[in-house]
């Protein structure tokens, strides 16, 4: 038992670093590696993987609202939505058996490594103006890089909204911190400024996956001996690949996380098939 | 420079609460290492409500920082508050 406990710890280490390094926190690549490489129940494995983003995004966003970088009142109007879709998903993961979210799993590391290839290539989005307006979604931040106060207007709340519950759900029911959906839709659809789009979704994580850990620690999914080595190892993982981040090529991690992740993907999909 | 609301009280609770967690965690993990596996399952899972409870706490502070200032944010704060609240009743009720 003990050197599942060691095995875990090192592995949250790995996938914290490595979430953090990419900039898609590390419960895509903790829960495969839990499950595929540890044989953790999936159940399990996402359910620790939760409490992982929660320390995560608990502790930066601390951060972010001390420098201003994080747009509370967006959060605020959105993580109602990515609450919900955090309960839906929760609820919706104790109805599946280990097979069928394995599946899952395995189609959403393809499609946010494809996504990973395709943002690589694209041009960000922020609808910028003069100064913040009286529109209650005017805002403004100051860009650590030059000093300069840059104020942005949000547009497509409804919208937003709307998809922030499938983030929520996808959160909720596979383990992961949704930002491979919150970031993109409010740069894209909603015309934050890339920043603060990363920033305010780290923020709305944790109420997010709150609201799904509940459901998986009522289901006793949560095991404690297995969640202690997980989140401190996640939590000095993430503190580490923030650092290590800076050092390497953006590029060179993203195509080693299409890698990781088309390995996983095959992983999990094969699970899905053989019900191993 | 435009003004901003209060994040302090915010800030803080999050940074505690977060703290708080991984200390506990963090001992449940080595008890788990010295072989106490009953201590480390009790201070581990305090650990974990401790963790689950810190982003209510921070949308709580968060209420109490912005009912003067910003009224129509702190009710965006309640309304979050108030759907972990039915996440809380959904697992009791799927426990009951």
């Amino acid at each position: 038992m003990i050197a599942i406990e060691l095995l875990a710890f090192l592995a949250a280490i790995g996938a914290g670093g490595f979430g953090a390094m990419v900039g898609i926190g590390g419960g895509l690549v903790l829960v495969p590696l839990l499950a595929v490489g540890m044989g953790v129940d999936v159940h399990a494995a996402i359910a620790v993987s939760l409490l992982g983003v929660i320390a995560v995004s608990t502790t930066a966003s601390a951060s972010y609202l001390e420098s201003g970088l994080a747009d509370r009142r967006l959060g605020l109007a959105l993580v109602g939505a990515t609450a919900i879709g955090g309960i839906i998903g929760g609820y919706t993961a104790g109805l599946l058996d280990a097979r069928v979210l394995s599946g899952i799993f395995g189609v959403v590391l393809v499609a946010v490594a494809l996504q990973m290839i395709r943002s690589s290539r694209s041009a960000q989005v922020a609808e910028l103006i003069d100064e913040p307006g009286r529109l209650e979604f005017d805002s403004s931040y100051v860009e650590p890089t030059t000093g300069e106060e840059v104020a942005y207007r949000a547009r497509n709340i409804g919208i937003g909204a709307i998809v922030s519950i499938f983030a929520g759900a996808l959160s909720g029911l596979l383990g992961i911190g949704g930002g491979v959906v919150n970031v993109p839709t409010m740069n894209v659809l909603m015309g934050i400024p890339i920043r603060v789009a990363t920033t305010t979704s780290t923020y709305m994580l944790a109420p997010t996956a709150v609201a799904s850990a509940v459901l998986y620690f009522s289901r006793g999914e949560i095991d404690p001996l297995l969640a202690a080595p997980v989140v401190v190892g996640v939590f000095i993982g993430a503190r580490l690949g923030a650092r290590l981040s800076h050092r390497l090529s953006h590029r060179l991690l993203a195509l080693l996380f299409v890698a990781v992740a088309a390995f996983f993907a095959v992983q999990m999909l094969l699970r899905a098939v053989a019900g191993t | 420079m435009t003004e901003r609301p209060p994040v302090h009280a915010t800030a803080r609770v999050l940074t505690v609460g977060t703290a708080l967690a991984a200390g506990l965690l963090t001992l449940g993990f080595a008890l788990a290492l010295a072989g106490l596996s009953d201590l480390a399952n009790s201070v581990s899972t305090l650990g974990v409500l401790v963790l689950l409870a810190t982003p209510a706490a921070g949308l709580l502070l968060t209420i109490v920082e912005l009912r003067m200032s910003q009224p129509r944010v702190a009710v965006l704060a309640l309304l979050a508050l108030a759907i972990l609240g039915i996440a809380a009743a959904v697992a009791i009720l799927g426990r009951a």
